[in-house]
């Protein structure tokens, strides 16, 4: 694989780059701008998974960096849909740049699967929303409205 | 074509997100200090002016929709290489979400350079202007 992101999602967040990094991987705090989802990251080599309001796995990996609180990057295999798998999962990517007062977050989207051209605009909007709710949460001390995306038509 | 999207949800009114897209007096607070003139009917002329470099950018509007759409053409006009990639298209388009507003703004250019320069810049100015929605205060200089 190259490495050259399929997509790019960038935010900036008036915060800390240690309280950036502590909200994404908070496995409690993530359903808050992660409508209901839950994010939960292991140590580096451990799982990454997705874990849906209904307890059903959404997506699940690997941790392939975890430099706290600088990157994460984790393969990322969404299992509900079963035209985005592949054989080799796309990986995900988490960086945060302290600008000074200011964190630059970067999600990049590496090696996307074939399959999932066709969720381009869905997921943008879901990254999106993710971001703008971690945004809203840092910043304002309360989640955003919960706003249900679309999600790919089946 | 190059093209740039970015989508983002902001806690407010399409009328209030529409203000601040669209009146100087918002614009200077999270955009760096960017101005704007222009009265907003098609066909009329656009104009953006920054403290560091004066006139920055300017176009025509193309199409206005208060509360819902906006589309200028932009040109560049302080950086020679970006200028001469010629005119590029922008376009607002604002929708309630409930509680939210979603803000998607879609900018493409047959210009590969000028398209790259806007990507490093939108994120940071829609994130102050969400900031400055939700916080009363914008993101604050790039040092």
């Amino acid at each position: 694989m190259t490495d050259k992101p399929e997509a790019v999602h960038i935010i900036h967040i008036a915060a800390p780059a240690q309280k950036v990094w502590d909200a994404l991987t908070d496995s409690a705090l993530s359903p808050s701008y992660f409508f209901g989802n839950r994010f939960e990251f292991g140590e580096a080599g451990g799982d990454f998974r997705v874990i849906q309001p209904d307890g059903q796995v959404n997506s699940q990996g690997k941790v392939l960096v975890r430099d706290e609180p600088r990157l994460l990057r984790v393969t990322w295999d969404v299992v509900i849909y079963s035209d985005m798998r592949a054989e080799t999962p796309g990986q995900v990517e988490f960086r945060l740049e302290d600008l000074g007062g200011v964190v630059r977050l970067t999600v990049s989207e590496f090696n996307r699967p074939a399959g999932a051209v066709k969720y381009e605009d869905s997921a943008r909007e879901g990254w999106s929303l993710i971001l703008s709710g971690l945004k809203s949460i840092l910043e304002t001390g309360k989640p955003m409205p919960q706003v249900q995306p679309k999600g790919p038509e089946q | 074509m190059n093209r740039f999207v970015y989508v983002t949800y902001i806690r407010t009114t399409r009328q209030k997100l529409w203000e601040a897209l669209t009146q100087p007096e918002w614009t200077e607070r999270y955009w760096f200090g960017a101005r704007q003139e222009s009265d907003w009917t098609v066909g009329s002329s656009w104009k953006l002016s920054m403290p560091t470099v004066g006139l920055a950018d300017s176009g025509e509007v193309l199409e206005v929709e208060p509360g819902k759409r906006l589309v200028l053409s932009w040109t560049n006009q302080f950086m020679p290489e970006l200028k001469a990639e010629g005119a590029s298209r922008m376009t607002y388009d604002i929708e309630a979400e409930g509680e939210l507003v979603k803000l998607t703004v879609t900018h493409e250019s047959e210009g590969e350079k000028f398209i790259a320069a806007v990507s490093g810049g939108w994120p940071k100015i829609l994130s102050s202007l969400k900031s400055l929605l939700e916080t009363g205060e914008p993101l604050p200089r790039p040092a």
